[in-house]
């Protein structure tokens, strides 16, 4: 959990709110839509929303896999970060899409990062080559009552 | 679509940049070696279909069920305040 405050700073250059971000062949399932925006917001810390510009409606909820997997960064293999025109991976934004289950469980998608490289704010979403790095690795079990 | 036969050891062309050949076909096993730019995603398809899926069931996440989960989140310490 070293390298937290690092992410923070990274994703949200200026304290802006929200961050512009292309995505050049869109994301799987959303191809068609190349600009989105990362909006923070307190009420869902840590996680942020990834909202497409052309269709507001349409947000997919992602967290920094730096924050639950210390090591993740280590894992990318190091040909990836060309995906968005860098050489070392330390320097991107990482996102992982969070999935919300039923009765307030999540998971969360370690094999299949964003990376944004934060000089051009260019992103793409990769699949890793990885069989250690689940599509749906558990983050919040879900629980039978409230607390 | 395009269907090519192609004995072991050949290959076929895309776009000049990504070749695809054919290394072994073992019984119903097929197995292609696929040389592409490190800009080219090259992807099992059932995996592509599995992020396809994680990502749009993301989609469906509602304001509230988010702020429910990272409020459990924060309070177990998983996340930053």
């Amino acid at each position: 959990m070293t390298e937290q405050v690092l992410e923070r700073e990274a994703l949200a250059p200026g304290a802006g709110e929200r961050t512009a971000i292309r995505f050049p062949e869109g994301l799987p399932g959303f191809e068609a839509e190349e600009a989105w925006e990362l909006v923070s917001r307190e009420d869902v810390q840590p996680f942020l929303w990834l909202r497409s510009c052309r269709q507001p409606a349409l947000a997919l909820l992602v967290v920094d896999p730096r924050l639950l997997v210390e090591d993740y960064a280590e894992r990318i293999p190091s040909h990836v970060p060309a995906r968005v025109g860098a050489d070392d991976v330390g320097k991107l934004v990482l996102l992982a899409v969070v999935t919300l289950g039923a009765e307030g469980g999540a998971t969360v998608n370690l094999r299949a990062p964003i990376l944004v490289n934060p000089e051009t704010m260019v992103g793409v979403q990769v699949i890793l080559d990885r069989r250690d790095l689940p599509l749906r690795h558990p983050l919040v079990v879900e629980e039978d009552g409230e607390e | 679509m395009l269907v090519l036969s192609r004995k072991p050891g050949e290959a076929i062309i895309i776009g000049g940049g990504i070749r695809v050949r054919l290394l072994e076909v073992r019984g119903s096993h097929v197995r292609l070696g696929v040389e592409a730019p490190p800009e080219v995603n090259v992807v099992r398809e059932e995996l592509h279909r599995a992020v396809v899926a994680t990502n749009r069931e993301s989609a469906r996440a509602d304001d509230r069920s988010a702020a429910l989960v990272a409020s459990r989140l924060r309070s177990r310490g998983g996340g930053r305040q």
